[in-house]
Order: structure tokens, then C-alpha cells, then sequence
């Protein structure tokens, strides 16, 4: 049984895409996000979380490329959720724009302009070992570690205070640029190198530069 | 107020999810994006306990998801750079086809 | 007190050797012979000035038979380790004074002569520098204040043999140039390497027992010398001195040539004729005579070995003489004459005059080294012509070269008065009135003449050397006569001084009998004060009765007289025969009588055939057993190098198909791995003791007890394995919720136990880990026997004590948390 084409699914999508731009939205309310009474902001968090999960599982169970990278736009749209509602409100911005936005974009970009349609349509790897290494490895983690998030260990949030700046722009940038301001500086630095290197890597060559490459060109 | 253990399960689920990805997909370019959902699940983690702590503490651990967040930026930028050479070699982007290290 | 730098009378040469080594290939001759002789002239400098400015001053002191204060120059600490403290120092006291003397006085001219003879030589720099190199370990050799430093330059010496032996390895093509060169160096190196197992083993033995080997010091340890062990366990027990001495001797029959280990020194005389005169006639052939007399304190303690170098020393003397009869090479003649003066020395040192010994080595050194120029002087004219037979009549051709050599010739067959005469009749009269409970009262007059009648030898072949040399008519054929060339006065000078030095060096050590003082003995006397010394500490104890005194002590006049006359007499019948079968050239008579008695002819030019002894004995079964060994190497452990790379081929065949270059497929074992990881982090701790052990009584306390850990853990036991915990008391479980109660599990890790009854019993424990939430069980058997008597109880009162304790830290560990 083949995996539904891209174009058979576009409803679905938009469908999730919808929600994720409708919770962000909805999350965004900042007197349900202060308030943080009673189990309603909770069955937010729960059902974003679900949809996260689940795009991230079609990410990466889907064959076509260009579908899962959709889905991994929604699992960011409602990452950027989670986000908001761990009042992390500078980073949910910056995860749309950035992540969801920019990166996403040049995926889609990539994936579109190499190969033809058939390169989308990579499966899962056929080796059993694999398979089976990345499941053992799978369930060994998500069984061994997750029972320990329960216990006393780890830390709860207090409630903040209606006049509190958590997760605003003003005291991240005021910490980026006093005590971190010389790893901000290299992360400038690695940004520049990581342009020049993608640049220099993906260049198209000249024919008299080409070295052997197995008749590809 | 949202337990910070439900935030953990759930990123450390995507961070699986991510692992196995990586593990089993033949595609490069998924490949790839089963890496930024796991550093996406780092990022999670990182404000869950942001959260958790509050203060200076967490505005440091929002700090460094930023920074993670520009991180991902360039891996992404030079890894997908890297699958256009890889295509124009190979013409493919089926990681079984590219096994240079295998020979 | 900054003390004399002695120092710098190696370190002259060495440096010297260094810049020809090194750079002496982009200098002109010039500049290699000028520096070469020149650190050598300058170590004689300081030498001089050490010796006379400040040793004499202090021998004059000291007096005759007083305790002299050596000079004692520390450069630094070598070894120090533990026990041993070995320093880099230099002593200069009578003995190293003669020594330094000699060499850098003789080293000196030969330096000079070797301008001369080596100057068509196309290796110039190197030859100088091996020459430089040969000087530096030398001094170091005689200055050296305990063994260690000794052996240093022993093994100095030795190498620079080896390479000057070995110096024109790569000629080929006449009986002179040829492979057989290199062949003689390895010959002489690997025979000295022998005498140095046996020198390395004697030193082991002295530093074993005496803890130190500074002679200095060992000189003081006269009883741990006496102490007596068992070699290896064999059961028999011999003495420190002996053993140690015997082996040391060893050592020294390689390096000096003596019987078993003399067969390198005539092979090599394949190096250039000034090595020849300087390392294997004046100085380092003589170390092992030096050795011997700087140790004369250790070798009087053992009269057994004493014997032993007497008896060496003297069969070497008359066997070496036998064998020069018959040679025709001139060099290998003055070799064998060299082995057989040298088995003077030792046979004096044997007898306990070592202060003869050591004389004759000096007056040798002078006449020696002056026969080996003057036949290299020959061989030098004659263009490189080393076979007697086709030589003669060069007396005229060669003036000054015949009147000095001829002296020589008289200073080593033992004319009056020429330095040989005195050095050897010492030697002799020694022999003569020695006494060794050892040794029979016949064996010791065969000695004497044994030594009389290689006295007899060495004059007879030496006149033999010098009639077939220069009288008569000369043999050589028109070619080598057109190359004739006389030597240059670089040469014949040293020949002139050294001539000189064989004439009346002598007069240093006159016998009692002619003059009050025996300088040269009185020189040395504070060295061999040593031995008198140890001697009346310890002598009492020596079996058999030590070998006398000093021996020249006793003189009776008459008595040397008499044997003087004799071993003059002896002397002269030997020149009177070889006048009468070689003057001008080999006569009839000698042809006859070889032609008579060939097999004794061929056995003696053979040289008794030793070489091939060896070879038989030696070197023969060593084959065998290189070929068995080269079996064992191929076969098995061969099989084992192939079958362990088949097994790791085969392991990395059957491995490959893991590392398929599949990045993904790491990363999923990575992944695992890392689960693993955490599996067994989490799982706590859950091993525990019992006190006081597996096997208790009925109604005996016991403490059982967890292994102590960092982490937060939570304990329950189940003593009797009845499968219900018994402690801590049990809740039940929150009916809500069914979480287990968490005061099912006690915080502390010890817990108590009385067995009512008896039996064997599974005690089970359950760890909880309260941060990761996991557990873990262990059971372990007790056997419970029913109560005996007292003994039990006893340990039933100690056990608890223990155990309360260890308690009382578990407690105190919770609190802190």
C-alpha cells in the first residue's frame, strides 16, 4: 500500500496548520496565559502537545519530502505554543519567524529543487537492523528515562507575578548582551561561516573543476 | 500552571521520535529534519525548566535556546548545502546510495 | 674545596674527537692533525701539572708508607638510585698518575707519528678522531674513581679498538686491505664482550655484598670482601674477593689478552700500525694489568685466584713466545711479543708485585710503542709491506729506524741496561721468592721457569725479528723498493723519544740490590698500602695463608744476584741463537730444521690452532644451536604470529559486515548503547555483607549489612525467605491510590536478625532508589546451626561490636542527608 500522494493530503494539512495558527492565537491571550486557574490552560497544553507529537510522528513516517516537511511546520507551529504557554513568549516568536518561517522555507526550497518526484519518495530504510535498533532504541528511552520526570527531582513552577517581564524580549536581550554577549558574538561569527561554507559546498562547479564523480554529470 | 514533568515526557517523546528518524529514514533531506526535531525537544526542555526555575535562571535557559534556535539555523543552512553537492555527485538523496565510507 | 679539574684531561680528547668527527671532513689536514694532537698535548699539560703540582707535593707529605689523600675531582652525580650512588669522579692518586702520564705522554707522540704515517691516508678526520676518542675514554678508564666510571672508559676503549681495528674495512684487493679487517675488529669486540660479561657479573657481585663500588670504598670493607656465599645456590661457598676477583679477571683476560681470550689481539693488527702501537701495545691492552693493581687490595685477600693470574700470566708469556717463533708477518710477531709481556705483567700482579706490574707496563709501554712505530716506519717505506721474508738489508736505508728500534730490541729481550731489563728481572725475582699456600712449592719454581724460559723466547724471536728486518740483503722486489720512502721527521721524532724513554726509564725502578730506593715502588707505595692494609685487618682469615707481603721485602742479596745474572744470561743465549740462525737473512740451519719437524712447524705458525679450537668448541655447537633455534623461530613460533593474524582476520572478516560505513546504523547503536548506559546507572547498589558470616548460630546476632553508597537509596529485608519482608515493618498499601506505603523501606542499610531455629535460610534484600525509582534484589545464603559451646560466644561478643559501629556511620551518613 503506497503512501497517499502530497496533493491527496493538502486538506488534512491545511486542516492542521489551521489549528496550530488558531492555538497560537488563542494561546496568546495573555489573561488565560497569567491566569493559570483550573485545568483549561492544561487541556491547551495537552492538545497542542498531541498535535506536536503527531506531526513529528508523520515527519517522519511520511514518503514524500515535501509533506513531512509540512508536518514538521506544524510540529513547530506547536512547539511555538508549548512555548507560549511556558511563558517563553520572546522564543515562540522567535520559533515562528525563524524556525517555522525561515529554515522551513529553505527545506521546502531544497526539497522541491532536487531530484524529481520519484527522490520523495524515500521509505523507511530497508534493513532490519535498523529498524530494529531504532525501535530498542525508541522504546528504551522513552521507558527508561520518562518514569524519572515524575519524581520529586524535578523542579515546578511557581506562579508569576501580573507585572512579571518572564520570557519578554527586554531581560533576554539584556542577558544576551551583558553576560552572554561573547557567545552571542561567536554565534554571529559561526552564522557567517555557516553561509560562506553552505556557498562554497553547494556551488555548481565548473566542468574543468569537476573531479571525478562517478559519470554523474 | 503546567507540571514540568508532562513538558519533559512530551519533548523527550519528540526527541525519540527525532532519534528514530534519523535512524531508519533513507532520505537525507527527512534526515535532516528529524535533527531539528530533536534539537526542537532540546529547546522544549529548556524552556520547561526555564519555566520551572523562573528568574535570572530561566531567562539564562531562554538565552540558550536562542541560541540553539540560531545554532539550528546554520546546521541547517550548511546540511542542506551539503545535499545539493550530494545530489549533483549522485543524483540521488537515498542515504544507501551514498555510502563513500562502506568502500 | 674546589678540587684539582681533572676533568678536563678526558674532556681535552673528547673534544678534540668531537670537532674531527663532526666537522673534521670540511677542514684541511692542518687543522684536524693540529687539534688532534693539540687537546692531546694540552690533556698532557694539565696531566703534568696535576700530577707534579698537586699530587707530588702531597705524596712528599705524606712520606713513605703514610696514608696519601687522593685527588678526588667530583664532576656529578651519575646514578642515584636507592642504594646506589655512583658519581662521575676522577681520582689522581700514584697509580692513575703513572697511567695518565703514559698515555697522554705516548698518546702524544704516536699522535704526532700518525701525521706522518697516515698522511696519504684519504680518511684523515676520522682516523684523528677515533684516535682522540681512543685517548678521552682511556683517561677516563684510569681516572675513574669506582668500577662503574672504570668500565665506562673500558668499554670506550673497546669500541675505539673496534672501530680502529676495523679502520680500512672497506679496502679489498691485496692480503693487507681486505674484508678480513672488519672481519678482525668484530673478532676482537665480540671477544672482549666475553671478559666484560664476566667484569659486569664481578661487579654485581662486589655491589651485592660490599654495597658500593668505589674503590675508595671498597678498599674499607675488607670484611663484607670475606663474607662468604654460595654462588647461584651450587653449595659450595666461596668469598666475595674470589668470586668478584676471579670474574673481574675474566674481564680482564679480554681486554689485556691473556689466555683463554688473546686470540683478537693479533687479528688485530689489521688496523693502521700507530692503533696497534698506542691501544694494542701501550695502553689498552694494559687495563686489565691496571685493573688488577688498582684492586690489589681485593685480589690479596684471594690467594686462590692469585694463583690463578699467575698461572695465566705465565702460560700466556711462554705460549705467546712459542707461537711469535714462527711468525713472518713483522706486526703479528709484535703482537704475540705484546700478549707475552703482558703475561709478565699479569704474572707479577699473580705473585703480589703489583708494583712490578705495573713498572713493567710502564717501561713497556715506551719500548713497545717504539717497535710498532719502527715497524710501521718499515711497512711505511716499504709501501705497505708487512712479511718479514721480503724485507732485509734495510739498515742502511733506514738509519734511524734500525739504531732505535734495536734499542727496543735490547730494552724487551732484557739487556742491562735497558728499561726491560729491570721491569722484567723484577718480575722474575718476584716470582722467584713469591709464596701462594695455594700453589706447591714446584708449581710455583715452574713458574719462574716458565718465565725464565719466555724470557729465553722473547729475545730469541725478537732478534729474529730485527736480523730478518734489517740485516743482510734486502728481499723486497724492484716495484716495492721504486715506492721506497723514507719517513719524515714527524716520524722518526717520536721514534728518537721513545727509544730514548726504552733506554732509561729502567733506572726509576732499580733493584735493591744496585740502588737504596726503588723510586717507582715508592711512588706507588700508598696505593698498595691499600692492600697491606686490608690485609691486616682481615689476613688472619684467609684460607690458606695470604700470599706474603710485598715480596721485593724480602731480599735476600746473593739470591737476586744471582737470578739477575741468570735472567741476563738467559737473555743473551736467546739473541746468541737467533744471531746464529737469522743474521742476514734466514739461514739453511732454520730451513733444515723446519724441513725436519714440519707438523711442529705448521702447528706452531698455525698458532697452536686455537682459532680453530674455539671455533670447534665455541662456535661449531653456537651454529647447532642458532639452527635449532632458527626451527623453533620458523615452526612454532612462526605458526604462532600466523595463526594469531589468521584469527584476527578472521575476527575482522566476521566483524565487517558491522562497520558498513551506515552512519545511521552507529547512531541507532549509539543510541542503544546510551540506554544501556542508564539502564545500569539506575540500578542501585545491592550487595551486602553479613556479620560475622554465612555460617551462624541459633539465637547469634546478626548484622546484615548493605554496600555504603552515594546515592539515595531505601532498604528492606526478607531474612528467613519466607518471601515476606521483615524489616521494616510492613504497611499496606494506600487503598486510594495502590502506591506501596514508603515506610515500607528503611532508610537505615543495616538491619538485625536473631534465627530461632536452625537451617538454611535465603536473606533477601530490596534496594529502592528513591531518585530514580528503581530497585533491585539480591539473596544470599546463611546457614543456621544449632548453639555449641564457648567458642561461639566469643565470637558472638565481637561480632556485634563491629557491626554497631558501622551502624552508627550509616546513621550519622542519613543525618548528613
Amino acid at each position: 500500500m503506497s503512501f497517499p500522494r502530497f496533493t491527496k493530503h493538502a486538506g488534512l494539512l491545511s486542516v492542521l496548520l489551521l489549528l496550530a495558527i488558531g492555538g497560537t492565537a488563542f494561546a496568546q491571550d495573555a489573561t488565560l496565559v497569567r491566569a493559570e486557574q483550573g485545568n483549561g490552560l492544561l487541556w491547551v497544553f495537552r492538545v497542542f502537545a498531541v498535535l506536536m507529537l503527531a506531526t513529528a510522528a508523520l515527519t517522519i513516517s511520511v514518503r514524500n519530502a515535501v509533506v513531512a516537511a509540512l508536518c514538521l511546520v506544524g510540529t513547530l507551529i506547536s512547539t511555538g505554543v508549548l512555548f507560549l504557554l511556558l511563558h517563553a513568549s520572546f522564543l515562540a516568536a522567535i520559533q515562528v519567524l525563524v524556525y517555522a518561517g525561515a529554515i522551513m522555507v529553505l527545506f521546502v526550497f531544497v526539497v522541491m529543487s532536487v531530484g524529481d518526484a520519484d527522490e520523495h519518495e524515500i521509505g523507511i530504510s530497508s534493513g532490519l537492523i535498523s529498524k530494529i535498533l531504532g525501535l530498542a532504541a525508541l522504546i528504551g528511552v522513552l521507558f527508561v528515562v520518562l518514569p524519572q520526570f515524575k519524581s520529586q527531582i524535578v523542579p515546578q513552577a511557581a506562579p508569576l507575578a501580573d507585572t512579571s517581564d518572564f520570557g519578554s524580549l527586554k531581560p533576554i536581550g539584556r542577558l544576551l548582551f551583558s553576560d552572554y554577549l561573547f557567545p552571542f558574538e561567536v554565534l554571529s561569527v559561526l552564522l557567517l561561516v555557516a553561509i560562506v561554507g553552505a556557498v562554497m559546498v553547494s556551488r555548481r562547479r565548473s566542468a574543468d573543476e569537476t573531479v571525478d564523480q562517478g559519470g554523474a554529470q | 500552571m503546567i507540571p514540568t514533568g508532562d513538558v519533559l515526557i512530551v519533548a523527550l517523546t519528540m526527541f525519540a521520535l527525532g532519534l528514530l528518524g534519523v535512524i531508519i529514514r533513507r532520505n537525507i533531506l527527512i534526515v535532516l529534519m528529524s535533527i531539528e526535531l530533536m534539537l526542537n525537544s532540546v529547546n522544549l526542555t529548556l524552556v520547561g525548566f526555564a519555566r520551572a526555575h523562573g528568574g535570572s535562571v530561566g531567562t539564562a535557559g531562554h538565552g540558550f535556546s536562542f541560541l540553539i534556535v540560531a545554532l539550528a539555523a546554520a546546521e541547517a543552512a550548511v546540511g542542506l548545502a551539503i545535499v545539493v553537492a550530494v545530489f549533483r555527485s549522485y543524483r540521488t538523496v537515498n542515504v544507501n546510495n551514498v555510502n563513500l565510507m562502506k568502500r | 674545596m674546589a678540587s684539582f679539574p681533572l676533568y678536563w684531561i678526558p674532556l681535552l680528547p673528547f673534544l678534540g674527537a668531537a670537532f674531527n668527527l663532526l666537522f673534521g671532513r670540511k677542514f684541511p689536514r692542518r687543522a684536524v692533525h693540529l687539534v688532534s694532537c693539540g687537546v692531546v698535548f694540552g690533556a698532557l699539560l694539565v696531566s703534568m701539572v696535576a700530577v707534579f703540582r698537586e699530587l707530588y707535593p702531597r705524596w712528599v707529605e705524606a712520606g713513605h708508607g703514610g696514608t696519601l689523600e687522593p685527588i678526588v675531582n667530583r664532576v656529578y652525580s651519575w646514578i642515584s638510585v636507592g642504594d646506589i650512588d655512583i658519581g662521575l669522579n676522577f681520582l689522581l692518586d700514584p697509580l692513575s698518575a703513572v697511567m695518565i702520564l703514559v698515555i697522554t705522554g705516548i698518546g702524544f707522540l704516536i699522535h704526532l707519528y700518525s701525521t706522518g704515517y697516515m698522511s696519504h691516508d684519504t680518511d684523515y678526520a676520522r682516523f684523528f678522531g677515533y684516535l682522540n676518542l681512543f685517548t678521552g675514554a682511556m683517561l677516563v678508564l684510569v681516572l675513574g674513581d669506582s668500577l662503574p666510571v672504570m668500565f665506562v672508559g673500558w668499554e670506550g676503549v673497546g669500541l675505539c679498538s673496534y672501530l680502529l681495528i676495523g679502520f680500512w674495512y672497506d679496502k679489498s684487493g691485496t692480503e693487507r686491505y681486505g674484508d678480513a679487517n672488519a672481519t678482525a675488529g668484530k673478532k676482537a669486540f665480540i671477544v672482549n664482550r666475553i671478559g666484560d660479561l664476566a667484569f659486569i657479573i664481578g661487579m654485581f657481585l662486589l655491589f651485592t655484598h660490599a654495597g658500593t663500588l668505589n674503590f675508595t670504598e671498597l678498599a674499607d670493607k675488607a670484611d663484607a670482601l670475606m663474607t662468604k656465599f654460595s654462588p647461584l645456590g651450587l653449595g659450595f661457598y666461596v668469598t666475595v674477593a674470589g668470586a668478584a676477583g676471579l670474574m673481574l679477571f675474566i674481564g680482564a683476560t679480554g681486554k689485556s689478552a691473556q689466555i683463554p681470550l688473546y686470540v683478537w689481539l693479533p687479528d688485530a693488527m689489521a688496523g693502521p700500525t700507530p692503533v696497534s702501537a698506542l691501544i694494542h701495545a701501550a695502553t689498552m691492552v694494559t687495563a686489565g694489568v691496571y685493573m688488577v693493581v688498582r684492586l690489589n687490595f681485593l685480589y690479596v685477600l684471594t690467594p686462590a685466584v692469585m694463583a690463578t693470574i699467575a698461572i695465566v700470566g705465565a702460560a700466556t708469556a711462554l705460549i705467546a713466545a712459542l707461537i711469535g717463533f714462527a711468525q713472518n708477518d713483522i706486526k703479528k710477531v709484535l703482537a704475540y711479543s705484546t700478549v707475552s709481556q703482558l703475561g709478565y705483567m699479569f704474572l707479577a700482579a699473580g705473585v703480589g708485585a703489583f708494583s712490578a706490574a705495573l713498572f713493567h707496563v710502564f717501561t713497556h709501554a715506551f719500548f713497545k710503542a717504539c717497535l710498532f712505530l719502527g715497524s710501521g716506519a718499515v711497512i711505511h717505506a716499504l709501501a705497505g709491506e708487512q712479511d718479514m721474508r721480503r724485507m732485509g738489508g734495510l739498515a742502511k736505508k733506514l738509519p734511524i729506524v734500525r739504531w732505535t728500534m734495536l734499542l727496543s730490541t735490547l730494552a724487551i729481550a732484557g739487556i742491562v741496561p735497558f728499561a726491560g731489563f729491570f721491569s722484567k728481572d723484577e718480575i722474575l725475582w718476584s716470582v722467584a721468592i713469591a709464596q701462594n699456600g695455594t700453589l706447591a712449592p714446584w708449581l710455583l719454581k715452574s713458574l719462574y721457569v716458565t718465565g725464565l724460559a719466555a724470557a729465553l723466547g722473547t729475545a730469541f724471536y725478537m732478534f729474529r725479528l730485527y736480523f730478518m728486518t734489517f740485516s743482510g740483503e734486502c728481499r723486497a722486489d724492484a716495484e716495492t723498493l721504486a715506492k721506497f720512502h723514507p719517513p719524515t721527521s714527524r716520524m722518526t721524532i717520536p721514534l728518537i723519544v721513545l727509544a730514548a724513554g726504552a733506554v732509561t726509564t729502567g733506572f726509576l725502578g732499580l733493584p735493591h740490590v744496585v740502588a737504596k730506593h726503588n723510586i717507582f715502588h715508592e711512588w706507588l707505595s700508598p696505593v698498595l698500602a691499600q692492600g697491606q692494609r686490608v690485609l691486616a685487618q682481615v689476613g688472619s682469615r684467609i684460607e690458606p695463608a695470604a700470599a706474603g707481603a710485598d715480596p721485593l721485602a724480602q731480599a735476600n742479596h746473593h739470591l737476586e744476584w744471582g737470578l739477575m745474572g741468570l735472567s741476563l744470561l738467559i737473555a743473551l743465549i736467546g739473541i746468541a741463537i737467533a744471531t746464529r740462525f737469522y743474521k742476514g737473512g734466514v739461514r739453511q740451519t732454520v730451513r733444515d730444521l723446519v724441513a725436519k719437524m714440519p707438523a711442529v712447524h705448521r702447528l706452531v705458525y698455525d698458532k697452536f690452532r686455537v682459532d680453530e679450537l674455539y671455533g670447534w668448541i665455541v662456535i661449531k655447537p653456537f651454529r647447532v644451536l642458532c639452527w635449532i633455534f632458527a626451527k623453533v623461530a620458523d615452526g612454532i613460533i612462526d605458526g604462532l604470529v600466523i595463526v594469531a593474524g589468521q584469527l584476527t582476520l578472521f575476527v575482522g572478516r566476521s566483524l565487517r559486515g558491522i562497520a558498513d560505513g551506515s552512519l545511521q546504523r552507529y547512531v541507532a547503536v549509539m543510541a542503544v548503547g546510551l540506554v544501556l548506559v542508564f539502564l545500569a546507572v539506575s540500578q542501585p547498589p545491592d550487595d551486602f555483607e553479613i556479620d560475622p558470616g554465612e555460617t551462624v548460630e541459633v539465637g547469634q546476632v546478626v548484622r546484615f549489612e548493605a554496600e555504603q553508597s552515594t546515592r539515595e537509596l531505601r532498604y528492606r529485608w526478607d531474612f528467613d525467605g519466607d518471601g515476606k519482608w521483615d524489616s521494616p515493618p510492613q504497611q499496606p498499601a494506600d487503598k486510594r491510590t495502590g502506591e506501596e506505603d514508603p515506610r515500607n523501606f528503611a532508610r537505615d542499610r543495616a538491619a538485625v536478625f536473631r534465627y530461632a531455629k536452625a537451617g538454611k535460610y535465603a536473606v533477601r534484600l530490596e534496594v529502592r532508589d528513591v531518585r530514580w525509582k528503581s530497585r533491585a534484589t539480591e539473596e544470599r545464603k546463611v546457614v543456621v546451626n544449632e548453639k555449641k559451646g564457648i567458642k561461639s560466644s566469643r565470637r558472638q561478643a565481637a561480632g556485634p561490636s563491629v557491626a554497631d559501629r558501622r551502624f552508627d556511620n550509616s546513621r550519622t551518613d542519613g543525618a548528613r542527608r
